[in-house]
């Protein structure tokens, strides 16, 4: 392992070298398909990154991403994992759009916006707290629990929709769905498919570095991260901490669920919102070593690459092969990542630091 | 001991973190992994693309482009390949005509992108197979000279067609075939989601089998998923040693057939033909055929006649089909279904006539009443007498 290598050649180089690795992979299975590579990797780049038309839905893409990415990286910055941000993400979305269908119509759109993303934020920070109150209290694995709760919440929202005549389905409906949220509760279009919500997460990305690396509650949750026994001989409560940083990072994936819910599927649609966001925030959080600035090119960079989906079927690649040319990009860059930084960070803070659990 | 743990447990941690991050992603993609077995098992159908019969010669539509817009992969063996067997049809029937398709389109964002996606290829008619109604809505909207085909929607907008089927007409008789089949009078049935097009369909089933063995039971287990192997098995599992030597299914895996093998029953599919596999095991199931309506919308596109709105296709509009019966369906059996075919499409034989009853006690359609077929999508918050179960509560 490189020890102690790091700077530009590693930081960019890796993920740069490891994409060049993937496209030449990619362009000989290509080959073997019997599909021309470069017109492939057109076809990807037209789709998704050549024009504001294919940029635009690239970043509508990303937008729900960015917020699970960030959600995932201020808990990895505490060393705390939360793998529940697909959960959170579901009650963001029974939040919101509560709200959105409680409220009367007529409720003018910030006030309607500002309640919706309050209270959906809300109950996705509650969610986190099922799994941080006993992480904090009881040292109950928060990787354990916040994964148990995803399930609990698509059941929870498939229960909403499919299994009951609650507030939330559209009775009229012959296959279940939400009903529909009203004008004055649907995030304004920016252009074509872009919605408002990419301009909450990347305030969200700025405000969180601004947190983590510019006040006295980020220098916390960092040294708690690197050593939570030395910051709780500081006098820093690691219990309160973690209840916060669980929070915190549970609201922000119920902000990609409102983001979703108001901006795209505009009503509680359980199909339509299960397609693992919250999953892959937590890969956009270790490609983007949890660095909240670096959470937004990350999550641009894989929304590129899943939205050519449909134009690479449609210039006659089997649907399997842009699957697995997807899939190998997404696992080579992520894997790169994913060992330099890490054994580069092992070798800086490997010294004699031992980790005590959080409740120490 | 606190102290045991150095430093690098939190990269395994996080490496934990991570791999189950994959997995989770993996087995969302699971679906068409695990599908790709029963291509194995089912007729490439789609190659059997007969030539035009209906239409003139000479005419030529390579200027008309379609495209479908798949949720599964088109090799699922049910639902997807269904829809894509109807759209070669409706190929065959325009001599020329551009027609392509894209799969594994999840509702969402993907769908919205890949109906953009359709248009801006320069689609004239594109067709959605699942509910993509909301992810195609603006679409639509923005785009009034194209036409959209879309599976169970209901919003109108002047140039989508909406389509539903009524599977009641062709579970009705699968459960003729399950009732006659059955030694225990106990058959199992695996249901998805608890709505009223599933109630429906199970309701019809029901009575289809006490039409000709009035002692037979079906039961009902709400899944609560379309496609998951490893709780479908468990369900057969447990429908089996409850007694039950029939399950009908509409959760689309083939465990149900590897389990009735097992036990000397029966299997009765849904939109697919999984005849070859598990031979003995196989009894029948009902096809969709959508190929009558696409070709039927294309036609009033193309005369410039299409009208929007909600169509709902049976037996007698020709949507629905049967796949071979398996070996120990009967000939009696067969004569019954095909007189009750026959009585759907003529009319003589109505499926709701009343009286029928629920399973608790109520009757729900009265001596002389029935649903009227255009009615029968508000149909069943209710569940026929001979069903052991409960739509789940709400």
């Amino acid at each position: 392992m490189p020890r102690g290598v790091t700077g530009p050649s590693v930081r960019f180089g890796v993920p740069v070298g490891a994409l060049g690795f993937a496209l030449l992979l990619g362009a000989i299975i290509l080959a073997i398909a019997g599909n021309d590579p470069i017109e492939a990797y057109r076809t990807m780049f037209d789709a998704s990154l050549n024009g504001w038309k294919s940029q635009s839905r690239t970043l509508a893409l990303a937008t729900p991403l960015i917020l699970t990415g960030l959600a995932a990286a201020v808990a990895f910055q505490m060393r705390v994992y939360n793998i529940g941000g697909e959960g959170q993400l579901y009650l963001g979305a029974i939040g919101a759009s509560w709200v959105g269908l409680a409220l009367p119509a007529s409720t003018p759109m910030p006030l309607m916006l500002s309640a919706m993303l309050i209270v959906g934020a809300l109950a996705g920070a509650l969610w986190a707290l099922l799994a941080a109150i006993p992480k904090a209290y009881f040292n109950a694995d928060e990787i354990i629990t916040t994964l148990m709760l995803n399930f609990i919440a698509l059941s929870l929202m498939n229960w909403l929709i499919f299994g009951s005549r609650s507030f939330w389905r559209d009775p009229r409906r012959p296959v279940p769905g939400g009903k529909r949220l009203p004008e004055n509760a649907v995030m304004p279009s920016i252009s074509g498919r872009l919605h408002i919500g990419i301009i909450i997460a990347v305030v969200a990305a700025v405000f969180l570095w601004w947190l983590l690396r510019k006040t006295s509650w980020g220098f916390q949750i960092r040294t708690i991260g690197d050593s939570p026994r030395a910051a709780s001989y500081a006098g820093m409560s690691v219990r309160l901490k973690t209840l916060t940083v669980l929070a915190l990072s549970g609201a922000l994936a119920a902000i990609a669920g409102v983001s979703e819910v108001s901006g795209v599927t505009k009503g509680l649609e359980p199909v339509a919102l299960t397609t693992n966001i919250g999953f892959t925030g937590i890969i956009v959080a270790v490609v983007a070593r949890s660095n909240p600035l670096g959470v937004v090119p990350v999550s641009i960079f894989l929304a590129a690459i899943a939205t050519s989906g449909s134009r690479l079927q449609s210039i006659g690649i089997n649907v399997e092969v842009v699957l697995l040319l997807q899939g190998l990009i997404f696992l080579t860059v992520t894997a790169g990542e994913f060992f330099v930084t890490n054994s580069v960070s092992l070798a800086r803070t490997d010294a004699t630091a031992t980790e005590t659990e959080a409740a120490a | 001991m606190l102290t045991m743990h150095k430093r690098p447990r939190h990269h395994f941690r996080l490496l934990t973190v991570l791999l189950l991050a994959l997995s989770m992603l993996a087995a969302a993609c699971g679906g068409s992994d695990s599908t790709e077995t029963k291509t194995s098992a089912t007729d490439t159908e789609s190659t059997e693309t007969e030539p035009a019969e209906t239409e003139a010669s000479g005419e030529d539509y390579s200027d008309f482009k379609v495209v479908m817009i798949l949720d599964g992969s088109a090799e699922d063996g049910g639902w997807n390949t269904t829809h894509l067997r109807s759209g070669r049809k409706m190929e065959a029937n325009f001599p020329g005509i551009d027609f392509s398709f894209v799969e594994e389109i999840e509702p969402g964002q993907p769908a919205t992108n890949a109906f953009q996606d359709a248009v801006d290829a320069g689609a004239d008619l594109v067709i959605g197979t699942t509910f993509y109604q909301f992810d195609m809505m603006d679409v639509a909207d923005e785009n009034p000279e194209v036409y959209f085909l879309t599976w169970a929607g209901f919003e109108p907008q002047p140039n989508v067609g909406h389509f539903a089927q009524a599977s009641e007409d062709g579970r009705y008789m699968d459960g003729i075939v399950a009732g006659s089949l059955t030694k225990s009078n106990i058959i199992g049935y695996p249901v998805g989601f608890p709505f009223e097009e599933v109630n429906r369909a199970l309701n019809a089933f029901t009575l289809g089998a006490r039409e000709v063995n009035p002692d037979a039971e079906v039961r009902a287990v709400y899944l609560n998923t379309w496609f998951d192997p490893a709780i479908e098995q468990q369900a057969a599992e447990a429908l089996a040693n409850a007694g039950a030597d029939v399950i009908a299914h509409e959760v689309g895996s083939q465990v149900y057939a590897t389990v009735m093998a097992q036990n000397d029953g029966y299997v009765i599919g849904y939109t697919n033909d999984w005849s070859d596999f598990e031979p003995e095991a196989w009894a029948s199931s009902l096809l969709f055929d959508w190929s009558t309506y696409y070709i039927e919308q294309i036609e009033d596109i193309l005369a410039g006649e299409f009208e929007a709105g909600n169509s709902y296709g049976g037996l007698k509009e020709g949507w629905i089909e049967f796949a071979p019966y398996g070996p120990d369906v009967t000939q009696e059996t067969l004569d019954l279904i095909d007189e009750r075919v026959a009585g759907i499409i003529d009319g003589t034989f109505d499926i709701f006539a009343g009286p029928i009853m629920d399973n608790q006690g109520n009757i729900v359609i009265a001596e002389g009443e029935t649903i009227a077929f255009g009615d029968r999508g508000a149909c069943c918050q209710w569940l026929v007498e001979g069903i052991v179960g409960e739509i789940p509560a709400g």
